[in-house]
C-alpha cells in the first residue's frame, strides 16, 4: 500500500515530482517533460533497485526543506545543494535511511542545480497521459507547494543502506561546459562565419527554467535570409536561433515544434551537463559528427 | 518535384521530409506516411510526429541507430507507392462567440481591413479549415485557409496571457489557444469548447487531417455550453468519405 511518506516543508524555488516523461504524444503537440537530468534519476532508481523510469521529486536551486513521515530509504542524486539530513551533510549517489520525524534541507547550490530524492519504491502520484511528470502549463499535475505530502510504495520491497555509485559513474558539474553537437540539416541557413563563430565562441547561459534556456555572446549569428522555418520538430537539446541571432537549447518541457532555424542538437550523452548548468555558466559546442555520437552512446549505460 | 528525404536531427529522431513548402499535396502525404508507420509493427519507435511537410521518429537508441532507421523508412516509402488508401475526413463545428469581451483586437482589424465587424465574422465562419498539424502547445491546430482578407501581422507586443480558447489571427493563420498562454495573435473571439483534456482517451479533440469550421454564437449561448448545458452537442463532427 502507498502511504504517507515524505512532506514538503518549503518547495524553494521549484520543486516537482518527475519520471522520464510521457513519449508518445507529442504528435497531440503534449510535450515529452520528465527529468531534467535523466542521467541522475536513472542512476538513483537502479542504486535503489527501483524500475529505471520511478517516479522522484526535482529540487531545483535549494531553498528546499522535507520532513520524513516514516522510515525508509532514499538516494539522492544530482546537484550537490547542501544537503542535510537531520543536520548532518546526506551522502549523495548512495542509499541513505532515515527515520520518522527526520528533515532534509537543501540550502544552496554547491555544483549543479537540480537534485533528485529518489525513494524506495518510487514516488506515487497520479499519472497523466501515462507519466507522472509534472507539465503544469497543461495541467498535467502541477508543481509542488508546502505542505504537499507525498506517498511511496515501499512493501515487500528489500534493500539496504550504503550501496553507492562506482566512483567512475560520479558526473562531474562545472561552471562551464563543452557541449557536442550534431549539425542540423539547416546549418547552411546561417552564413559560413557565423557557424564558424557559433563553434569557437564562448557563450554565458543568461536564464533557464525546465523549457530552456537563452545563451548570450558579443556578436548576432546571421541568417542567410529568414531565422523561420516552417515548424518542425525540436528534440531536447536542439539549438534555435530566432532573428536575434543569439542561440537558445531546448529542453524537457519544451514544445514539441518550433518555427526556428535550427544550427544542431546536442548529443544525448551530454544532456546532463546542460541540465545542470547555473545561469552565467559558461558553454562551448563542438561539432562532431553523427557516428561518433552513436559510438559514444553505444558505451553508454544510461537513459 | 524531388523525393523524400531522410536526415538525423541529433542521435534520437529521423526526419522523412516531403517537400519544401505548404500544401495539400504534401500534407497527403505526410497523413498517409504517417499512418503506415503508425500501423506498421517496428520495435523502438518511441514518436512519430507528423508536421506541415514530414514526418519525424524518435527511435528508442537502446534498440536503433540511425542507419537502421533510415533504412525501415526508406522500405515504407517504397510502400507507400502502391498504397494508395482513401482517407476519411471529419469535418468538426466548433462555436466561437464573436463578442467584444471575447475579441479585444475585433476593433483593431476593422481598422486595418477597413470592412465591418459583420464582415470579419462573415469571412472567418464562411471558409472551410485544414487541420495541418497539431503542436507548439497540447491541442493546437496550425489551420489552413485564412481568407486573405483577414491576413494581419501578429501584435507587435504579444499578451502575457490569453485566456484559453481564444480564436485568434497572425498574418495568414487563424488558430484557437487550447491552454491559456502568453500569445502574440490578433483576438477575434472565444470558443466555450475544450480542445484538450487529458482525461479522456482522445485528449485532443482536433486530429491532423480534419477539417473545421468556425460557427458564430451568442454571448447567451456561449455561457450556456460553458456552463455545460448541452453537453457535448455543441460540437457537430460529420464523416465523409473521399
Amino acid at each position: 500500500m502507498a502511504e504517507a511518506f515524505v512532506k514538503v516543508v518549503e518547495p524553494g524555488l521549484y520543486m516537482s515530482i518527475q519520471d522520464l516523461g510521457r513519449p508518445g504524444y507529442q504528435h497531440m503537440g503534449v510535450p515529452v517533460s520528465g527529468a531534467m537530468d535523466r542521467y541522475a534519476l536513472v542512476m538513483g532508481n537502479r542504486l535503489l533497485n527501483n524500475r529505471e523510469d520511478s517516479a522522484a521529486i526535482e529540487v531545483t536551486f535549494g531553498g528546499a526543506e522535507f520532513k520524513f513521515l516514516r522510515d525508509g530509504l532514499i538516494c539522492v542524486t544530482g546537484a550537490n545543494l547542501n544537503g542535510y539530513l537531520g543536520g548532518e551533510p546526506i551522502p549523495m549517489w548512495e542509499t541513505v535511511s532515515v527515520t520518522k520525524g527526520q528533515k532534509l534541507v537543501f540550502e544552496r547550490p554547491k555544483t549543479g542545480v537540480r537534485a533528485y530524492v529518489c525513494v524506495l519504491g518510487g514516488i506515487q502520484s497520479s499519472v497523466y497521459l501515462g507519466s507522472q511528470s509534472c507539465y503544469e502549463k497543461a495541467g498535467l499535475g502541477r508543481r509542488l507547494e508546502a505542505g504537499d505530502q507525498l506517498l511511496s510504495e515501499y512493501e515487500g520491497v528489500h534493500m539496504t543502506p550504503g550501496n553507492r555509485l562506482s566512483p567512475e559513474l560520479l558526473p562531474t558539474y562545472t561552471q562551464e561546459v563543452t557541449l557536442r553537437v550534431v549539425p542540423s540539416h539547416l546549418e547552411d541557413r546561417f552564413t559560413e562565419e557565423s557557424v564558424r563563430y557559433f563553434y569557437r565562441t564562448n557563450y554565458t547561459m543568461k536564464q533557464g527554467d525546465r523549457m530552456g534556456c537563452r545563451l548570450e555572446s558579443d556578436q548576432p549569428l546571421n541568417h542567410h535570409t529568414s531565422a523561420d522555418i516552417i515548424s518542425s520538430v525540436t528534440p531536447f537539446g536542439t539549438i534555435q536561433v530566432a532573428s536575434n541571432g543569439q542561440p537558445m537549447i531546448l529542453l524537457a518541457d519544451r514544445q514539441t515544434t518550433g518555427g526556428y532555424t535550427t544550427l544542431g542538437t546536442i548529443v544525448t550523452i551530454d544532456h546532463w551537463k546542460i541540465a545542470q548548468l547555473p545561469p552565467g555558466g559558461k558553454v562551448n559546442f563542438k561539432r562532431v559528427d553523427l557516428k561518433e555520437a552513436e559510438e559514444w552512446l553505444r558505451h553508454w549505460r544510461e537513459a | 518535384m524531388n523525393g523524400p528525404t531522410i536526415y538525423p536531427v541529433g542521435d534520437q529522431v529521423a526526419v522523412v521530409q516531403f517537400g519544401e513548402d505548404i500544401s495539400k499535396d504534401t500534407h497527403e502525404q505526410v497523413m498517409l506516411f504517417e499512418k503506415l508507420i503508425r500501423n506498421s509493427s517496428i520495435k523502438g519507435l518511441v514518436d512519430i510526429i507528423p508536421t506541415y511537410h514530414s514526418v519525424a521518429v524518435y527511435y528508442n537508441w537502446r534498440v536503433l541507430q540511425f542507419d537502421h532507421v533510415r533504412a525501415l523508412l526508406e522500405e515504407m516509402l517504397a510502400e507507400t507507392e502502391n498504397s494508395k488508401t482513401s482517407m476519411s475526413k471529419r469535418t468538426v463545428t466548433i462555436p466561437v462567440c464573436y463578442d467584444e469581451q471575447y475579441g479585444p483586437d475585433l476593433d483593431h482589424l476593422q481598422q486595418y481591413h477597413q470592412i465591418s465587424k459583420k464582415d470579419i465574422i462573415r469571412l472567418h465562419t464562411e471558409q472551410i479549415y485544414l487541420v495541418y498539424m497539431i503542436g507548439f502547445l497540447p491541442g493546437f491546430p496550425y489551420l489552413g485557409g485564412l481568407n486573405k482578407r483577414l491576413d494581419t501581422p501578429r501584435l507587435e507586443t504579444p499578451r502575457a496571457t490569453v485566456p484559453s480558447g481564444s480564436v485568434g489571427i497572425a498574418g495568414n493563420q487563424t488558430g484557437i489557444y487550447p491552454l491559456e498562454s502568453p500569445g502574440g495573435w490578433n483576438l477575434i473571439g472565444r470558443t466555450p469548447v475544450s480542445l484538450f483534456d487529458p482525461e479522456q482517451d482522445e485528449p485532443t479533440l482536433l486530429k491532423m487531417g480534419d477539417l473545421l469550421r468556425f460557427q458564430s454564437i451568442s454571448g447567451e449561448e456561449y455561457r450556456e455550453i460553458e456552463q455545460g448545458q448541452l453537453g457535448n452537442q455543441v460540437i457537430q463532427i460529420e464523416w465523409e468519405d473521399e
